[in-house]
């Protein structure tokens, strides 16, 4: 059905399925280019818990994380997003077309 | 990780009876007749309709990609649910 690379849909998906990194993404979107600090701070963790998660991000390729002087900006990167999505929109259309046949071929004769 | 993959939720209210539909979905011959996202042909189903049981699917595309899905039944109860991987 789908022809991407599997391995980096997993790791898309893996890594959007942690609710501390899907809020991350979201912040990002609304605020682009925050520092790790700053997306640490509503989160209450610690600085090497938030690298964590941005590096399992940055390996999906979620982010991208720009180092000026002293400062990390991160920044959102959509295009693994926009994959999983149209694997998922593949997956559903390969569904919905082979259940309207499957209604189609019930049906048809099908006076109840 | 299999427990976090995400999850496409389809529901379709079909007009015929459990019986009919249970048949269209369990056996081979009938299951040709709609399986596939596109009008190409499905060209092979073997359906071991039991737990446990495999199945395995071939379809080619219109653009001539040829596919084999197979998969486990997991839970098999007649004319009410099959779940299968």
């Amino acid at each position: 059905m789908a022809k991407y690379a599997v391995s980096d849909l997993d790791r898309t998906f893996s890594a959007l399925a942690d609710p501390t990194r899907r809020a991350v993404l979201v912040r990002l979107k609304n605020k682009p280019g925050l520092s790790v600090s700053e997306l640490a701070r509503p989160f209450s963790l610690k600085l090497p818990g938030m690298t964590k998660h941005l590096d399992v991000l940055s390996d999906a390729g979620l982010i991208t994380r720009t180092k000026t002087g002293r400062t990390v900006a991160v920044n959102l990167s959509a295009a693994p997003m926009r994959e999983a999505i149209a694997w998922l929109n593949r997956y559903e259309r390969f569904w919905t077309v082979s259940l309207d046949r499957l209604a189609v071929l019930v049906e048809e004769d099908g006076e109840q | 990780m299999t427990d976090r993959l995400p999850s496409v939720t389809i529901v379709r209210r079909i007009k015929a009876a459990p019986a009919k539909v249970w048949a269209a979905i369990t056996q081979p011959e009938l299951m040709m007749q709609w399986w596939g996202p596109d009008a190409g042909p499905t060209l092979s189903v073997v359906a071991d309709v039991r737990p446990g049981g495999r199945f395995s699917v071939v379809f080619r595309l219109l653009n001539g990609d040829e596919h084999n899905p197979t998969g486990i039944y997991q839970e098999v109860v007649p004319e009410k649910t099959l779940v299968f991987t």
